[in-house]
């Protein structure tokens, strides 16, 4: 990291080292949970029999969304010919990539054998949606990968292909992704349709916000191309449209589960509404991911980058939360009477260790650092055929 | 207890010690799996010792290690069942804190420093100290008391030890148990009865509780049939699971089990529902006990006993007309106040509505008849009566009264005690008033143990000396016990070899009695003859085949007992006047009521509390608490509160309370706050609050009983009233 | 029975008769094997019970023993994305202990809480209704050892066993119906 800290003219002011430093400890947080979970296996985690999927879990899920997100982005440019949209596709598809990686790494850290997924060949099950999201996320790697090897290579000819190839497989997979949950009849506030659809809805948003992140960061200290500049403000206010669906999506979403007042659907929604979940639900999802990003870009209309930025931002924090209470949530109700199990409240308890969060805080890190090399290594800025 | 489970790990972490002692044994098993392609299984009976049933099970042995200990279905007393204590037996031999060999103390009793001996450095400590102590009393072998607990054969061998020693202070386990309720139901039936709960229709449990205090057959008999094929009345202050089972619960003020039984005679009596011809013929006392009872009516006892006039009417109605009823008389009854005469009452409803002798009624005990254990006894010319004879009625010479025997210690009265050998008998924490045990310890010269592990008894003693594992070692065939409707007689035979350099009694007892004399100088090991296998040949020689059945399936089993044998007309019963006695003359001679008089309770008084005592299905005692398959169930005990005594002490449902008894002892234990017991009473499980590091588990974890318990006891029979403990309770 | 028709192994469960005792829980451990060491996850089968119920002094409390329901419609089998959890031809849920990759979907899946992940064999486990035992003519540890027989096992299939003629006979339930899992455990109601 040294060397990269010293020359690139990406890392050249004191706002970017922060950034590298920031990555840096971000990562040797993340070695110590690693070292933390190679010494006590899953132990260091909190999770335990009655949830066992947790907050790298819902890591690994915010990641992938976000990849998609990019990627969805990115295609507005190479797919369907948005013409500010083509000079942020590589570092769109650049991000998107790290971020699956980022996401494969919390996620690899909580399957209890990474290496038996060798069976995931030898022996497939095709009604698993796992075994979907596995594959699918496999190959939208590679195309990804495709992708953005023909951009650096410059062969725009094939990179509308390999975007549309990208646009596919990243709805597919995130799509995919959303039945994993939606699958589950067990788990009936997961169970249904919501999920895979509104996961496509908030990648899209991620996406947004990312990508416009990611472009006032490269500008920070330089004036913006007028497309790019353009291209923000399209992202900001399709951002805003989007998130203006997704709360009223979201608050049906909402009355549907309350409505009916079917036991554990209505129980796990109200674990939010007014459960142990409220303060991640009212203050970070509804307000910091949704509302107040809505109503900032709502006063500007997108106009102002600074903002976009800020609205950026607090929908990204906001969405982290929202895949935590989600996958949380919908375990916390518990399936059989177990007066041992449960607290005072009838509900199973599960918050992050010290182990989960370092990891947690890790892979953010590991993306930051990927981020940076990745300008260091690359040119990320796709000027090339206009 | 509101415990989440994440609580809990995090909690277990700070006892990794006693995890690892769970895996350690464990580990023989996983040892064994790994070896289980190569398949050597082999199945061996025997029977266990993890409580006084000795069920029969088939020992799975897996490459030499004990895997599992599987039901035998032929066997009649279990029913074909092992429950989870006995599941759980299959972990002592593997036991990482089994005591391995002799100890001797070096530092303070209780301090835990040891040193490792040979049995013969063992045995000469223990012979120098006690023949000092004996010639110090004058050659007194009376200054030595013996305690030990029913179980096995091996006791015997101990007994006799103790007989050719010289000394009359044998103290059991009866005296904590079920003393009272033997003496009551003798004195009216001429003998304590086993229960055919199999055909009774209509039953209830006092105190009683069954589906907890699991017993053969009588558990299996009544919870493994189809509900609606028997009628179940539970009487008890705690809504305990047998209550849960029963078709109707009473929560009945503790110490009024008596006021209940009254009640129930006279309205059986007043409307003329008693068993004519049973009475007729074979009781005795009727007309004094019609007169008895006029004063206890159901109002009367409602008042009393918190159940309704009502209920007590509608009960006795149904237990006299509902063919093959019975009121249960169970086991354990050192509760409270007037013990005897509360057994008695219950008998005399028994004997009311007839339940004795036919199907689901009460019946004497049949045992399989075996040879005796004969042997030579010793005689001496010094020789003094038991300590306490004077303060109980009734005393079993080979029982004793534990609490009168130990006060008298205290006091040196009429003479001093210098030493104590225990087999098998966890004194500490059997024994009520945890305090005064210690200072009875203190007052103690020499105190020698042996046990399987080191309980918090032997963690006080001076010697302690390890006994083999019930799972590697023969025990002779046991009739004890075993009697009833089909009586059988079991025995042990090792599954796996001794793993340590431990010995069974027999070889223990011989051994040291090489090491004593008696008064003409023979050594005492000359009483001993022949050896436990030798002597088990013997026992069961009148029965053709038994010893192979024993060796193949570990009992053998006589006909079952038909009814009626003991009704027929002439027949006598074993009491003084040959009949079922209503009234009894003995207790009149002997000052005492001949008809059960009802005495009142104290009241408590202000918030104050009476403690219960009571079993968990995965508690013998205080034996299996630290076993680890089945602590994980009940880490800790807590203490069961009403919300509505709760509320008014601020106290909640997981909060840790400090209690204080009369005499001022204290407990510090979590609190359970639960509908499931009366206001004005408090309970908490056997086994924890442990004060060895023997047992890991239950080490300062959770609530002693015996250090709550005041000790109190009841002089007819001499048994230990547990319930007579009153304490106060308040938040930490 | 015949011989060469297919069995079909069910439990039949009398909550009514259980007193909660244990039994059942201690034996399936040593008899698999299985070494919870004080972890309180660790168990493959379980009494269902909400506490004590109502206000002194009425009351009530239930018992409902249960495990891996070895359900004819298993969801856990759907999910798993290695088919290191399937079905034998006898009806039977069993898991591939190699293939398993711990994601943990089944535990999700199935509507029981029937699995959990073994500290000991860092895979996941469940009750295997003791298919070594059954092989053998054996009975389920869990059956063979209760004291109060609240479990009965047999072959559906056979009109002589007495599950047969317990469902025949008997009014009974399966557990959460709604989830279309069609249970292999039966209780009787």
């Amino acid at each position: 990291m040294n060397s990269i800290a010293m020359n690139d003219k990406m890392i050249n002011t004191r706002g970017d080292m922060f950034w590298v430093l920031t990555a840096g400890a971000f990562c040797l947080v993340g070695l110590a949970g690693l070292l933390s979970y190679l010494i006590q296996g899953h132990d260091a985690y909190n999770i335990y029999r009655q949830i066992p999927w947790g907050i790298l879990i819902s890591t690994y899920v915010f990641f992938a969304v976000c990849c998609t997100g990019l990627c969805l982005v990115s295609s507005l440019g190479h797919v369907f010919g948005f013409k500010p949209f083509a000079g942020i596709g590589k570092r769109a598809i650049a991000m998107a990539i790290i971020a699956l990686l980022s996401g494969f790494v919390a996620i690899g850290l909580e399957l209890g054998r990474p290496l038996a997924l060798i069976y995931n060949m030898l022996s497939p099950n095709l009604s698993a949606p796992i075994w979907w999201m596995g594959t699918l996320y496999s190959i939208y790697l590679v195309v990804l990968l495709v992708e953005f090897y023909l951009m650096v290579k410059g062969k725009h000819r094939y990179v509308g292909y390999a975007s549309l190839a990208g646009f596919i497989g990243g709805v597919a997979a995130n799509s995919n992704l959303g039945s994993v949950f939606g699958f589950l009849d067990a788990r009936v506030w997961w169970h249904g349709p919501y999920l895979p659809v509104s996961i496509i809805l908030t990648a899209a948003i991620s996406g947004c916000a990312i990508t416009i992140l990611l472009f006032a960061h490269r500008y920070a200290r330089e004036k913006m191309p007028a497309d790019i500049e353009r291209a923000m403000e399209i992202t900001a206010q399709l951002f805003a449209m989007m998130l203006g669906i997704l709360l009223f999506f979201h608050f049906w979403m909402v009355m549907t589960s309350i409505y009916g007042q079917v036991p554990s659907q209505r129980d796990a929604m109200m674990i939010m509404l007014n459960g142990p979940l409220s303060m991640s639900y009212w203050g970070f999802e509804v307000i910091l991911g949704m509302l107040l990003p809505f109503v900032l870009l709502l006063l500007t209309k997108g106009k102002s980058l600074k903002v976009a930025v800020a609205a950026s931002i607090s929908t990204l924090i906001g969405f982290f939360f929202m895949r935590y209470n989600s996958v949380v949530a919908g375990q916390m109700v518990p399936l059989r009477d177990d007066v041992e199990a449960v607290g005072a409240d009838g509900l199973l308890r599960y918050s992050p260790s010290l182990t989960e969060l370092a990891i947690v805080i890790g892979t953010f890190g590991l993306c930051l650092a990927l981020y940076f090399a990745a300008n260091r290594v690359f040119d990320l800025d796709d000027r090339g055929h206009h | 207890m509101k415990v989440s489970r994440r609580k809990f790990l995090a909690g277990s972490v700070a006892g990794l010690g006693a995890l690892g002692a769970g895996s350690a044994g464990l580990r023989f098993v996983r040892r064994a799996d790994a070896r289980d392609a190569a398949g050597e299984t082999k199945y061996i009976n025997s029977s266990c010792a993890i409580c006084t049933s000795k069920c029969v099970f088939r020992g799975q042995v897996v490459n030499g290690v004990i895997k599992r200990l599987e039901p035998e279905p032929d066997f009649p007393k279990s029913r074909g069942m092992i429950c989870a204590r006995g599941n759980a037996g299959a972990w002592t031999p593997y036991d990482p804190d089994r005591l391995k060999h002799p100890l001797i103390r070096t530092g303070k009793r209780g301090e835990g420093k040891w040193r490792k001996a040979t049995w013969e450095e063992a045995y000469k400590y223990i012979a120098d100290k006690t023949n000092q102590l004996v010639e110090e009393e004058g050659g007194h072998r009376s200054c030595i008391g013996f305690a030990s607990s029913e179980g096995t054969f091996q006791e015997h061998y101990w007994h006799q030890f103790r007989e050719v020693f010289g000394s009359p202070n044998s103290l059991r386990h009866p005296t904590l148990c079920l003393s009272s309720n033997i003496r009551g139901f003798q004195s009216v039936f001429g003998t304590y009865p086993v229960t055919d709960l199999k055909n009774a229709r209509y039953v209830i449990m006092a105190g009683a509780n069954r589906a907890e205090a699991i017993f053969t057959p009588d558990t299996m008999d009544i919870f493994s049939r189809p509900r609606g094929s028997y009628k179940l009345i539970c009487v008890d202050p705690r809504f305990t699971k047998t209550a849960a089972k029963a078709d109707q619960w009473l929560p009945i003020k503790p110490g009024t089990d008596m006021a209940f039984a009254l009640a129930l005679a006279h309205v059986i009596i007043a409307e003329n529902l008693y068993d004519r011809d049973f009475v007729e013929n074979f009781c005795t006392g009727f007309d004094e006990l019609v007169e008895h009872v006029k004063q206890y009516t159901p109002e009367w006892a409602a008042d009393e006993t918190g159940i309704a006039a009502a209920d007590i009417r509608q009960i006795a109605r149904e237990l006299a007309t509902t063919p093959h009823s019975v009121f249960y008389p169970g086991r354990r009854s050192s509760w409270q106040g007037e013990e005897v005469q509360t057994r008695r009452a219950i008998a005399i409803v028994n004997a009311l509505i007839g339940a004795f002798d036919r199907p689901g009624g009460l019946l004497p005990a049949t045992n399989v008849p075996m040879r005796s254990y004969f042997y030579e006894p010793a005689w001496y010319t010094l020789t003094r009566p038991r300590l306490e004879s004077d303060d109980v009625t009734f005393l079993s010479p080979r029982d004793g009264s534990w609490i009168a025997w130990r006060d008298r210690l205290l006091k040196a009265d009429p003479y001093r005690i210098r030493g104590l050998f225990i087999y098998k008998q966890n004194v500490l924490e059997a024994v009520p008033d945890r305090d005064k045990s210690l200072k009875m310890f203190d007052q103690l010269d020499i105190i020698v143990c042996i046990d399987t592990v080191m309980s918090d008894t032997a963690w006080h003693a001076d010697v302690v000396l390890p006994e083999s594992n019930y799972l590697e070692r023969f025990d002779p065939p046991n009739a004890y016990g075993m009697g009833g409707i089909e009586p059988t007689v079991v025995f042990r035979q090792p599954l796996i070899d001794r793993m340590y350099d431990t010995k069974p009694c027999f070889e223990i007892v011989t051994e040291l009695a090489a090491y004593f004399e008696d008064e003409d100088g023979f050594k005492l090991s000359e009483y001993f003859e022949g050896t436990p296998e030798e002597h088990a040949r013997d026992f069961v020689a009148d029965h053709p085949g038994a010893w192979e059945q024993l060796q193949d399936k570990a009992f053998f089993a006589i006909p079952k007992v038909e009814f009626g044998a003991f009704r027929q007309d002439g027949k006598e019963f074993n009491t003084a006047t040959g009949k079922v006695e209503l009234h009894s003359q003995d207790f009149a001679d002997r000052d005492l009521d001949p008809l059960p008089v009802f005495r009142r309770p104290e009241e408590l008084g202000g918030d104050r509390f009476r403690f219960l005592v009571g079993r968990h299905a995965i508690h013998t005692n205080s034996m299996t608490a630290a076993f680890p398959e089945l602590n994980w169930h009940q880490p800790e005990n807590a203490v069961w509160l009403n919300p509505e005594p709760a509320l008014r002490l601020g106290i909640r449902d997981g909060d840790t309370v400090r209690m204080q008894n009369r005499t001022g002892s204290q407990v510090t234990v979590k609190a359970k706050v639960t509908e499931g017991i009366r206001p004005d009473c408090v309970y908490y499980a056997p086994g924890y609050g442990g004060i060895s590091p023997g047992k890991p588990l239950v080490y300062h974890r959770g609530g002693s009983q015996a250090a709550i318990l005041e000790s109190h006891f009841e002089p007819i029979s001499g048994n230990a009233l547990m319930h007579e403990t009153i304490v106060e309770i308040r938040r930490v | 029975m015949s011989e060469n028709k297919k069995k079909r192994w069910v439990m039949v469960i009398d909550p009514r008769k259980c007193i909660d005792c244990k039994a059942c829980d201690v034996a399936c451990k040593r008899e698999n094997g299985v070494e919870a060491n004080g972890d309180r996850d660790t168990y493959r089968n379980w009494i269902t019970s909400k506490g004590v119920e109502g206000t002194f002094p009425y009351l009530k409390q239930r018992f409902e023993p249960s495990q891996c329901q070895h359900c004819d419609n298993p969801p856990c089998v759907k999910v798993c994305p290695t088919t290191a959890s399937r079905q034998t031809p006898e009806g039977l849920v069993e898991i591939d202990y190699k293939r398993c990759i711990v994601c943990a979907a089944c535990i999700l899946a199935c509507p029981y809480d029937a699995r959990y992940k073994s500290a000991q064999t860092k895979v996941i486990d469940k009750c295997t209704f003791c298919s070594h035992r059954i092989a053998k003519g054996k009975l389920p540890a869990c059956v063979d050892t209760c004291p109060t027989k609240v479990r009965i096992f047999g072959d559906l299939n056979d009109p002589d066993s007495e599950v047969f003629r317990l469902l025949a006979r008997h009014h009974y339930r399966v557990l959460q119906p709604e989830q279309g899992t069609k249970p292999s455990l039966f209780y009787i109601s």
